[in-house]
């Protein structure tokens, strides 16, 4: 076990929230269809909504503090975008969290990066949607954004702060997948790519054809593995994953009732996320078990509310006993999001799964032929 | 002697956690943990003070010989050195 992970261990087990999630902001200079978040500043005037201010997170910083936070992501929107990021973020800094930030690299220039550099975050997540200019305009409304995400990343990588490549992939740029991969280990930063996207649980309306079909999710959920890990190295995961492919009856044992009679993920239990409307919640992708408001209670206060809820709520009930569950990795947020019911199975997650479960036999098959021919 | 001003010590799920702020942050990575008498010696020198003040300390703090307490001393500012940790 890291120290990392042994860390995460005697948080959950005492309560303590070591992670939390500061969404600064809605607005963004991307306008990706399948974005749950986005909004230009004109739309937040005309919802008559205003943005937190940086004063009032840095007093809701030191409550997190107190209750024992140490990694901070700070995301949007564009959080480079959110009015006084830069005094927000030396005074989190300075306060002892370890930051982290999501970003679209496009707003990052050699001046940005003089000034990271006199307090490194411990990562950035610069989000890379596709490899082209083209992709960019069809995908994000900017097509100029793909060079500048690119120099942006290039200028952090020269300065020696650690980058992380995230990608979503949806029918827009799902040809471009092996190049974002590609793009990353040459500049030497693990790729973070997500080919199954969750519905829209925070957005008003769902176009259709923002995310793939589950077949298209499926398959390129196993060829992100190829791309990702090399040939050798994928025909091996694919026998390691086939092996644990393992029938409904043998399984059912160690997903027994006590096994999944709670939220298992670090959401609610050692991790928090707050929203730019000031909403806290165990996780970004469900309002279930319970919202909380921490600007108004405290946060210690909505803190213990949601790990309370969260250790007395039963999920995954109609995923128990499934063979699918290492392809799937099933959360209670996915099903939420997916059927509205915590303990229903998602007919897209399943076919997902079915497919991807398709092409690691085939690949562990392949595998096994040339084993037989040496 | 003095620990620098660049780190933040906390005390989180019972661990001590030495976290890196300002320009030390890039060279120096993620985090560092420390022990009880790590914590007690970092809380001392953070206030400044001298070698032979930190092994009096512990001395009236822990039921040890002076000898121990000078080799953990020893050690734990030899560390501090190698990590700049410390301002001197």
């Amino acid at each position: 076990m890291s120290y990392k992970d042994f860390l995460y261990a005697k948080a959950s087990r005492n309560r303590i929230p070591l992670n939390g999630t500061f969404e600064l902001s809605p607005v963004c200079n991307f306008g990706c269809h399948m974005c749950y978040v986005r909004k230009t500043r004109e739309e937040l005037r005309r919802l008559g909504k205003d943005e937190i201010t940086a004063d009032q997170w840095i007093d809701l910083a030191h409550q997190c503090k107190d209750a024992g936070m140490l990694y901070l992501l700070l995301t949007g929107g564009e959080p480079f975008l959110y009015p006084d990021f830069r005094r927000l973020y030396e005074t989190l800094h300075d306060m002892g969290f370890l930051i982290s930030i999501n970003s679209n690299g496009t707003l990052i220039t050699e001046e940005t990066v003089d000034w990271l550099k006199m307090r490194a975050p411990a990562r950035v997540n610069v989000t890379l949607y596709g490899a082209s200019r083209e992709t960019y305009g069809r995908l994000c409304q900017n097509p100029n954004g793909y060079d500048r995400a690119v120099r942006g990343i290039e200028l952090l990588c020269g300065a020696g702060i650690h980058v992380v490549i995230n990608g979503s992939i949806t029918p827009e740029n799902q040809d471009d997948l092996e190049a974002i991969i590609s793009f990353a280990h040459s500049h030497g930063c693990a790729a973070n790519v997500a080919t199954y996207m969750f519905p829209p649980t925070r957005r008003d309306a769902e176009p259709e054809d923002s995310r793939l079909s589950p077949e298209e999710s499926g398959r390129l959920n196993v060829l992100k593995q190829r791309y990702r890990l090399g040939e050798d190295e994928f025909q091996k995961a694919a026998c390691w994953m086939v092996d644990r492919l393992v029938p409904q009856e043998a399984d059912a044992g160690t997903w027994g009732e006590d096994e999944r009679s709670e939220m298992k993920c670090r959401a609610g239990r050692s991790a928090c996320w707050i929203a730019w409307d000031g909403k806290m919640t165990a996780c970004d992708m469900m309002d279930f078990p319970v919202a909380t408001w921490p600007f108004r209670d405290g946060f210690q206060a909505c803190w213990e509310k949601i790990n309370q809820a969260v250790r007395q709520t039963s999920v995954l009930a109609g995923c128990r006993g499934c063979e699918l569950k290492e392809i799937c990795h099933p959360c209670a947020a996915m099903m939420y999001a997916e059927t509205g019911d915590v303990n229903k199975s998602a007919p897209y997650l399943c076919q997902m799964s079915r497919v991807s479960e398709k092409l690691w036999r085939e690949a562990a098959a392949e595998n096994g032929e040339k084993h037989d021919e040496l | 002697m003095k620990t620098s001003s660049d780190f933040v010590l906390r005390k989180i799920a019972g661990e001590y956690i030495l976290v890196p702020t300002g320009a030390s942050a890039l060279a120096f990575g993620s985090m560092a943990s420390t022990n009880d008498v790590g914590y007690f010696m970092w809380s001392k020198l953070e206030k400044g003070c001298s070698q032979e003040e930190l092994v009096a300390a512990l001395l009236d703090e822990y039921d040890v010989d002076r000898k121990t307490a000078e080799q953990d001393v020893n050690s734990f500012l030899e560390q501090l050195r190698k990590h700049h940790l410390l301002e001197e």
